[in-house]
């Protein structure tokens, strides 16, 4: 369905928007901490008060035109700041105003902000301070090397959605289940009894703190109202304002109250803290339908109005930038998207076929609105018809890289592995990028991504890392020490044991930290059971807990250990020597060598078994080493294989490669094959792909590049739905295709200004061509043109 | 059981239904000038140049084109993109070179195949003695045939001898009722005026069986192959076709009754 007039002018209104640091949170809470008065609450009652003033004295933002009203900061794409999180300082505003890439502008009046009030405040007490204090050298080391990333330096750990529970209840109803928490609290003898009630006292705070800022809404709208003209939009204005006085307090009963009972919601996670992966409405047409059905039957709405009412939903996500990022976080994540996942289809808690009339409303909605953000998926189960799927490939051939595509029966094992009941298994999805987790009833928080490659890299020199000159690594032997695949394989399976070791350490020191410092009552409330545990999110609340470790580059670990396996061990056609030699000169002089290794060399995503026996076995040792630990918060560590940007981050640290891979250049992303080394078209990478235990992960990232020609009939068309099915008939978690050809891309290269627009998938997500740097630029064109044979 | 082949492409989606695996077998008896597979002319082996960049410096290669593999082998090899032809209709396409010149190899694979319950296809000019033609029928699903020209004196002067064969065998295998989707490779200046076209619809119409016509047009993509096999490319600096150019001819065909694909 076209879009309205005035969607198009808030969908113009939003693309225009230019991306600005506003000061207003950073100010608020400030005055607030400032002032002293919840000095002497606890910290769950303190935060939840902060919240609270933050919401009573923040800027009410309607834009004219729009159905869903609120935003983050005063304005779209004022981006607010979290100093408790991490305080910018005047030069980080500085590099954020002045970077060509994902870069965030700050007039005068914000930097006075920053100088004068905010950075005197909170220079040397932000988490992130925190975090570096009680960090260990070796930690900092291996940081410094680029082994792994922190998640949580600069953001708070969010990555989960909402269940759909939610959208049958109201912040009322949670005051209730709240109250009853606090009146089964046993103070005698539970030990943990005073924190409780702390906690659910902060609980309790922040629903009233949420309902009186939809009130601010609904005074606004109903002003606006009295002096509008227009009796059309004045009318408009005064239903909108009812809305807000009934949502979020009570359960929504119409799909416009339920997308501003969900928007409220989104603003509240958001601004309690900065979580990785904003947050997300989930299993939006399951959410929905009833609520549309019902009003439907009752002719109390058409579809026109719910179109309009989605659009203007839609419209919302895209004017919220991801909070501004710096220094190795802004590496691994450089992007404006806040990984908002919209998850259409898949089943119902009962198992059956979940598509339904909205399932398609909103794939039209994706296809109208072309926006950024949300992103968007579709769950693939067995039990949908292959027409839901056709109609998605419908958007997917016009090359925006939406909806990526899931598969659900995949999504619901791997949950019942991870022990979660079957309900709650079929009641959830993906978020973020590809990760799998339990919608309101889970807290699966990623924690950084590992650079398998640069492990390998340690191996071969003893433990050192030329670039930063240091011993990080154990000493487990120089390259030519070892003298069968078998003990270098084990070398490098300690290698990465210890620096697992390191990471899990690092991260139960910054789990301490949330846990003790940043409780985050709002998220809380909307995530069960932490009401009936009286338990923070951060604290093990949720009913599940999962940590993740993120595998970056299995790709290209598994080609490195395959060139060293065929040529140096089984093959012997390369001395150990003289490879070495060659990696140290990164292939000067040894040009013909990198070229049989990248030309003559079995690889990855081919469907060839001597390359993917390397697959497996790194997949299967990363997965033992992770597995079994767990967290102070009581989370189980899990694996899952996807990079954002952090490939290229990783890549930036990596001398040559045994694959042939020059210094520094960019690793592989997710699952999928090192750039170009695909050659036998997408059954064998989807082959080579399924190899490894899909079931035993929480997500991994498959993309494939295909040109317009290649769905251009029917037919083709068609035969990608097949290929979906086949991959997920394998267990495949999740593939996505960027639709473009590489004439396209180099040519908006060199006029970036034609292609405003082109959006492209990098990696779990899509972002705009010219917001990507150089280099991943360059990546994205070279990853294998799919094309007709 | 061993055969020649030189490629085997997979996720070949213009080879017959669904997703399939094309396997191209060695040699073949004609020398049409517009062929895009010249490496597969010849029963042996032969080398082709190539060059490939890394870091922005060329690297020269002579690439042996074709090998030996066996049955057995080779129906593994295909057997791997199973699901893909379950879940798309597909299956196995052999083509070339002209299959049927290795008729012995070639039934032995479609027999595996068929044990496997692939779905078979030959993309075959017919021009073959035609030995064990009625036994791989039986195992065949679909063939797709090609015709040039139906003129016995075109067909010799610029493709080469065997013009009645391929007539025969097109008939046979229609005859006993195999489907056969007859492809026409539309070549400028060869085969694109009036009068051929009326020749090769006069050719099919002796034969009624034949229902099915599919038009390809023709490209340049294998020029380059000539120069890297040290061969004459003949058809000068004639541009590819578009499918437009093919609206008058596929008219024709359907006015007179033919399934047009």
């Amino acid at each position: 369905m076209k879009m309205t007039e005035r969607i198009r002018k808030l969908r113009e209104q939003s693309l225009n928007a230019e991306n600005r640091i506003s000061a207003e949170r950073a100010l608020l809470i400030t005055e607030f901490y400032k002032s002293g008065v919840a000095d002497a609450e606890p910290v769950p009652v303190q935060r939840a008060l902060s919240f609270k003033y933050i919401l009573e004295h923040k800027y009410i933002c309607i834009n004219e035109g729009e159905l869903i009203v609120g935003e983050r900061g005063p304005a779209p794409k004022a981006t607010p700041t979290y100093p408790e999180i991490c305080i910018h300082s005047l030069q980080d505003l500085q590099i954020l105003n002045d970077r060509p890439k994902v870069s965030f502008k700050s007039d005068e009046a914000t930097r006075a902000a920053y100088r004068d009030i905010i950075i005197p405040y909170w220079k040397g007490k932000s988490n992130r301070d925190r975090i570096f204090q009680n960090l260990p050298q070796e930690w900092k080391d291996a940081y410094d090397a680029g082994i792994f990333t922190e998640f949580q330096e600069q953001r708070a750990p969010g990555h989960t959605a909402l269940g759909i529970k939610m959208f049958r209840t109201g912040l009322l109803d949670l005051k209730k289940e709240i109250a009853e928490s606090l009146a089964k609290l046993d103070m005698l003898n539970d030990p943990e009894g005073v924190d409780k009630r702390d906690e659910l006292r902060a609980m309790d705070i922040v629903c009233d703190a949420m309902i009186r800022y939809a009130e601010r809404h609904a005074e606004k709208l109903e002003e606006l109202a009295a002096v509008e003209k227009d009796p059309v939009r004045k009318k408009e204005l005064e239903q909108m304002a009812a809305i807000c006085r009934k949502v979020p307090a009570h359960a929504p009963e119409t799909v416009h109250e339920a997308l501003q009972h969900y928007w409220f919601i989104h603003l509240g996670v958001v601004t309690e803290l900065n979580p990785w992966d904003s947050f997300n409405p989930g299993r939006l047409d399951q959410s929905l339908y009833p609520l549309y059905k019902k009003q439907m039957e009752e002719g109390t709405t058409t579809r026109e109005e719910v179109y309009e009412v989605l659009q203007s939903f839609w419209v919302k996500f895209n004017n919220h930038p991801s909070p501004p990022k710096v220094g190795v976080t802004a590496e691994e994540s450089n992007t404006y998207t806040d990984f908002c996942l919209i998850n259409v289809g898949g089943v119902k808690e009962d198992g059956s076929d979940g598509v339904n009339e909205m399932s398609y409303i909103l794939l039209d909605v994706i296809k109208e609105m072309r926006l950024l953000q949300p992103s968007s998926m579709i769950q693939v189960s067995k039990k949908n018809p292959d027409r839901f799927i056709r109609a998605a490939v419908e958007i997917i051939k016009t090359g925006f890289g939406q909806p990526s595509v899931f598969n659900t029966d995949a999504l619901v094992q791997e949950m019942l592995r991870a022990g979660k009941d079957v309900r709650d298994a079929r009641n959830g999805g993906c978020s973020g990028c590809v990760e799998t987790g339990a919608f309101g009833t889970e807290a699966y928080i990623l924690t950084g991504y590992f650079n398998l490659p640069k492990i390998l890299e340690l191996t071969l020199n003893d433990g050192f890392d030329k670039r930063t000159g240091k011993q990080i690594g154990l000493k487990t032997g120089k390259a030519t020490d070892y003298h069968t695949y078998e003990e270098l394989f084990a070398a490098y399976r300690a290698q990465v044991q210890h620096f697992m070791g390191i990471k899990l350490t690092g991260n139960n020191i910054i789990e301490r930290i949330f846990m003790k410092h940043m409780p985050v009552p709002f998220l809380s409330i909307l995530i069960d059971d932490c009401i009936v545990k009286g338990k923070d999110y951060m604290c093990g609340g949720a009913r599940y807990n999962s940590s993740y470790v993120q595998g970056v580059g299995l790709g290209s670990i598994t080609d490195m250990l395959t060139a060293l396996r065929y040529h140096v061990y089984d093959h012997k056609t390369v001395s150990m020597e003289t490879m070495e030699k060659a990696l140290e000169n990164d292939f000067k002089g040894y040009e013909d060598l990198q070229y049989q290794l990248v030309y003559h060399t079995p690889k990855y995503g081919n469907d060839d078994d001597y390359a993917d026996e390397q697959e497996v076995q790194v997949f299967d040792m990363y997965y033992d080493v992770l597995s079994g630990h767990k967290s102070p918060r009581g989370a189980d560590y899990r694996v899952n294989m996807l990079p954002t940007t952090c490939h290229v981050y990783f890549g930036k640290v990596t001398g040559a490669t045994p694959d042939g891979r020059n210094a520094w250049k960019v690793l592989s992303e997710g699952i999928s094959p090192v750039q170009g080394a695909d050659t036998n078209g997408p059954t064998a990478v989807i082959r080579s792909a399924a190899k490894i235990d899909h079931i035993k992960t929480g997500g991994t990232l498959l993309n494939q590049k295909f040109t317009p020609s290649l769905l251009s009939t029917e037919e083709g068309c068609n035969n990608l739905v097949h290929l979906i099915r086949a991959y997920f008939r394998m267990d495949g978690h999740h593939i996505q295709f960027n639709v473009v050809n590489a004439e396209t891309l180099r040519d908006a290269q060199k006029h970036p200004e034609n292609y405003r627009d082109l959006i492209v998938r990098v990696a779990g997500y899509s972002d705009y061509f010219n917001d990507l740097g150089e280099d991943l630029q360059n990546e994205i064109i070279c990853r294998t043109e799919q094309t007709t044979f | 059981m061993c055969g020649n082949i030189f490629d085997i492409k997979r996720y070949a989606i213009h080879d017959g239904p669904g997703i399939r695996t094309t396997v191209f077998l060695k040699g073949c008896g004609l020398h049409c000038w517009w062929c895009h597979n010249p490496e597969s002319q010849s029963m042996g082996m032969v080398s082709m140049k190539q060059v490939r960049k890394l870091n922005g410096r060329e690297f020269d290669e002579l690439r042996p084109v074709g090998y030996e593999i066996t049955a057995a082998d080779l129906v593994e090899e295909i057997a791997k993109d199973y699901v893909f032809f379950e879940e798309s209709g597909g299956g196995v396409t052999f083509s070339g070179g002209e299959p049927l010149l290795q008729p012995t190899f070639l039934l032995a694979c479609l027999k595996g195949c068929k044990a496997r319950k692939i779905h078979t296809c030959i993309d075959t000019a017919g021009v073959a003695s035609g030995e064990y033609l009625e036994e791989i029928c039986r195992y065949t699903d679909l063939f797709l045939y090609d015709v040039k020209t139906a003129n016995p004196e075109k067909f010799r002067q610029c493709i080469g001898e065997g013009f009645e064969k391929a007539c025969d065998h097109l008939k046979t295998i229609a005859e006993r009722g195999n489907r056969v989707i007859v492809r026409i490779p539309v070549i400028p200046g060869f085969n694109d005026d009036s009068k051929s076209v009326e020749e090769i619809l006069a050719l099919l119409q002796t034969m009624p069986a034949l229902r099915e016509v599919s038009l390809l047009p023709f490209h340049r993509t294998g020029s380059d192959k000539y120069k890297r096999l040290d061969m004459e490319w003949k058809m000068g600096d004639v541009a590819s076709l578009k499918e437009d150019d093919l609206q008058g001819m596929r008219a024709t065909f359907r006015e007179a009754g033919y399934q047009v694909l």
